[in-house]
């Protein structure tokens, strides 16, 4: 592993070559008792919860938006959105801010652990009968020691309808 | 061909060439009304000649005909040798309309396109030719006479002062290293005026003027616009005459070396350069005698100044950098916008430290610290509102860009029906942002169309009803704090609420009973629905029922307010309330339960407390009774259906309110009236905050399905607060 930590490692090359050795680092987070984790290079930054605007007849999933630095983001509950029961927010709760497709959300999560280097054939493809998760967005199954770590593909965390709800249905 | 530097410089001329023909127009306009107007007259033929001369230079060809017909026309107009008649206007006001199609087309293409303006020109020639033969015979002696002629260096966009054959000129041309022309021009010098306009092939031999292309000799042009009495000019020309003589020979020689080598010119001006500069300096003296010179607008540049300057560093550089009174530059509006943003959160930061500077000063009150903190920062406050106000001000501007084609839009459309119309115009130079200036134009079109056809009425049925027999139309512009008022008004037959019911309910747009239930001034709001007409028949000039549309679809997207007051056989009167920008917004802050919005002030009629008991229902709507109109009500806290009202079945919302008002029927609530267009609704909220200045901030792709929220900004606190959309409030109620 010390040879390889000069190489940047490139998260779509990873995508491309899963299997093969590749080093991938990845934002880990918490929801609940489970571990998920992030491409890092989808990140944008992580921040502590502030307050939220909610947004009258928006999406159930979305609670609202928030202004980063001048620009007026939305706020997706990334707990609704697994259908996770709801919890309040403490002192650990971070909002990911991510880019998918092309748009910056932020996701609440109960924590965010580390960012993680790990071997990508540590990487499994998700087990058929995964958890209580659709597993479309779930890359695959990332173990590490005696830890699990569910790895996101945050591209596909929504659906093509929810995408069409949260960008303008107006223009 | 086109590489980038000419696109720039072609752009360049396209942006001046039509800013020219704009406002041409509108002195043509003012010229028919005077038609003595020597100065008037005078400033349309710089800004025809301008507009040549830069196409010549560009080597647009076509465009330098029919504008040279066009001029000669004018020259003459101003010389008085002919008068000006209707059908001379009508045919170059036409001619006006082909030079801006023509540049358009360059504009989108970068060619002249074919336009056949044979037909035109040989009309403009015949009108030019008219009666004037003979003075053009006596034009033509005089030009003889004078040997020491004048050259007018039109490619140049420029009078070249080649007082006959002095080096001067020589020099001055051809060292305008944009001219690529140079060759053919020093062949032609005695062939004068001519010589600039490129590739001409009759231009080549040293013939005289050619008499049929009535290009004005320097020494006239002097003469006209008072810039040399007649005794000063012939005594220049004396002295000149007797310094070509002398000169004649040198100057062959310079001839061939420039056709070697054009750009050397300079090099061997030299040796002129001495004789002459006592010459050009004397001129130049002459010349800044008067100081206004010729120039009407800045946009126009002074090419008598800036050609007659001897100084050589000067001549090296274009003409257009030499011109002493370049006081505008054009600015990409991108960047601007771009400012204006940078602006905005520089005005998100201030607020946000005014306010933590405010509660520093609550919670520590005599501290040395926070005193000068407060000091700081109304200092800053003060600064940025002026940068804002700035930088608002390099948007501005003046409505006149959007009046200045009304008066002949008035013209022909009132000589196509056969009325008689005056039309006034006050305040065209109030200025307003170039975003509102976009969307003006057309609603005012169309509503200054309908006061000339539906208004104004034929000149015998206005004597018949003791009027003037000439008809009034009104267009005024002023401020009014932070809106402007745009009012169009005519003294026409004015509308009749009755009778447009009853087109109304014909269209099919309301049934009979609305009809009967709607007060007068509802009534006249009529005309804004879409297939509206009170014509039976479609024209060319209205009966579509779209153009009252329009004017309301643009007006409700800048947020504006339409109000209409109409007098049976008095006349109409529309007045817009517009806001003077977009970016920065005055708003309303509401509460609704815990949350919190803004509603965009220009919007925001009045606000009322009334009590829940004086809410009325009917059929099903809340409405108020509001100074004798009935004002529907909407619940924000239901159509947000924030709070409480959040789990309810949406079916059930209806009956709600009726619950509510039972609970509630002590409490007092209160009411923003808000006006959008011609509506007005009113909204019922809990609380009222006060008002902000904001700086929209689009939900860009986020709108979450929902047209209620039209964009966010960021509060004092750093909190995002929702700007609400009361062009869908006032939609959703409708739709109930």
């Amino acid at each position: 592993m010390e040879q390889e930590t000069v190489k940047m490692p490139d998260s779509k090359k990873a995508d491309e070559n899963a299997g093969v050795d590749a080093i991938m680092q990845l934002v880990t987070f918490t929801l609940g008792s489970e571990e998920f984790a992030l491409d890092i290079l989808k990140v944008q930054e992580i921040n502590r919860m502030v307050e939220i605007t909610k947004v009258p007849k928006a999406p159930n999933f979305v609670e609202g938006v928030i202004n980063l630095r001048g620009k007026v983001i939305p706020i997706v509950d990334i707990r609704k959105k697994f259908h996770l029961n709801l919890k309040e927010s403490t002192k650990d709760t971070r909002i990911i801010v991510v880019n998918i497709l092309g748009k910056t959300i932020g996701l609440i999560v109960d924590s965010v652990s580390e960012v993680l280097r790990i071997n990508s054939n540590t990487i499994q493809p998700p087990p058929p009968l995964v958890a209580s998760l659709d597993s479309d967005y779930i890359k695959g199954v990332g173990k590490l020691d005696d830890r699990l770590i569910i790895l996101l593909d945050i591209d596909k965390i929504f659906t093509a309808g929810e995408h069409n709800l949260i960008e303008s249905s107006v223009k | 061909m086109i590489d980038d530097s000419m696109k720039e410089i072609i752009n360049d001329f396209v942006q001046e060439a039509l800013e020219l023909l704009d406002s041409l127009s509108e002195n043509f306009i003012e010229l028919e009304k005077n038609p003595d107007d020597k100065e008037l007259l005078n400033t349309i033929f710089r800004a025809a000649h301008t507009i040549k001369g830069s196409a010549g230079f560009l080597g647009f060809q076509n465009l330098v005909e029919l504008a040279h017909s066009a001029e000669n026309i004018l020259n003459r107009l101003r010389q008085g040798e002919i008068k000006l008649t209707s059908d001379m206007m009508d045919y170059l006001l036409k001619t006006m309309d082909i030079l801006t199609a023509m540049i358009r087309n360059i504009n989108d293409t970068g060619e002249e396109g074919n336009f056949d303006n044979e037909e035109i020109i040989r009309k403009l020639n015949m009108l030019a030719a008219d009666e004037g033969t003979e003075e053009a015979a006596a034009e033509q002696r005089t030009e003889e006479i004078k040997p020491a002629e004048g050259n007018f260096g039109t490619a140049n966009n420029n009078i070249s002062p080649q007082e006959a054959e002095s080096s001067e000129s020589n020099k001055n041309t051809d060292s305008n290293i944009t001219n690529a022309n140079t060759n053919s021009k020093n062949d032609n010098k005695k062939n004068t005026a001519e010589s600039s306009i490129p590739a001409d092939g009759s231009n080549t031999g040293g013939e005289k003027n050619h008499p049929k292309r009535k290009v004005r000799n320097l020494g006239d042009i002097l003469l006209e616009d008072n810039l040399m009495s007649p005794d000063e000019l012939s005594q220049i020309l004396k002295e000149k005459e007797e310094e070509e003589k002398t000169e004649e020979k040198s100057e062959e020689k310079n001839e061939q070396k420039n056709e070697q080598k054009e750009d050397a010119n300079k090099i061997n001006n030299t040796e002129n350069l001495n004789e002459t500069v006592k010459t050009a300096e004397t001129e130049k003296q002459t010349v800044n005698k008067v100081p206004q010179a010729p120039a009407a607008s800045p946009e126009i540049k002074k090419p008598v100044l800036a050609a007659v300057q001897p100084q050589p560093q000067m001549q090296q550089m274009h003409p257009a950098v030499t011109a002493p009174v370049e006081t505008t530059i054009r600015v990409d509006v991108e960047r601007l916008d771009n400012v204006m943003n940078l602006v905005g959160e520089l005005v998100l930061s201030r607020n946000r430290i005014f306010n933590i500077a405010s509660k520093l000063e609550l919670k520590y009150p005599e501290d040395e610290f926070t005193d000068t903190l407060i000091e700081v920062v109304s200092n800053l406050n003060l600064i940025t509102t002026d940068l804002q106000l700035a930088v608002m001000k390099t948007r501005m501007q003046p409505v006149k860009k959007v009046f200045s084609k009304f008066p002949r839009m008035v013209r022909d459309l009132s000589k196509e029906l056969g009325k008689e119309i005056e039309l006034n115009i006050a305040g065209e130079e109030t200025e307003l942002d170039k975003s509102v200036i976009e969307e003006i134009g057309d609603p005012l079109v169309h509503l200054i169309r309908n006061s000339i056809d539906h208004g104004i009425e034929m000149p015998e049925d206005r004597i018949k009803a003791g009027k003037s027999k000439a008809g009034t139309i009104n267009l005024s512009a002023e401020h009014e704090g932070n809106y402007i008022i745009i009012e169009v008004s005519d003294d026409g037959k004015g509308m009749d609420p009755d009778i447009l019911r009853k087109k109304a309910v014909e269209k099919g747009l309301i049934d009979d009973k609305t009809a009967a239930s709607i007060s007068d001034k509802d009534a006249l709001s009529l005309i804004f629905a879409p297939g509206f007409s009170t014509k039976d028949k479609v024209t060319e000039i209205s009966g579509r029922g779209v153009g009252m549309d329009v004017v309301k679809t643009n007006i409700q997207k800048l947020n504006g307010i339409i109000d209409i007051e109409s007098e049976k056989g008095k006349g109409s009167d529309i007045i817009l309330k517009l806001p003077l920008t977009v970016a920065i917004i005055q708003t309303l802050i509401i509460g609704v339960e815990d949350e919190v919005f803004a509603i965009p002030l220009n919007s925001v009629v009045e606000t009322l407390r009334i009590p829940e008991s004086s809410i009325q229902t009917i059929d099903n709507h809340e409405v108020i009774n509001l100074r004798k109109s009935v004002l529907s009500l909407l619940r924000l806290s239901e159509e947000f259906s924030v709070g409480a009202s959040q789990n309810k079945p949406l079916q059930s919302a209806g009956n709600a309110p009726a619950a509510d008002k039972k609970a509630l029927s002590g409490k007092e609530v209160y009411v923003v009236v808000v006006a959008l267009a011609e509506k007005r609704i009113g909204i019922v909220v809990d609380t009222l905050y006060g008002q902000e200045e904001v700086v929209i901030k689009s939900l860009g792709d986020y709108q979450f399905g929902y047209k209620g929220i039209s964009g966010a900004t960021i509060t004092g606190d750093g909190k995002v607060v929702l700007i609400m959309d009361i062009a869908s409030m006032i939609d959703v109620l409708q739709k109930r």
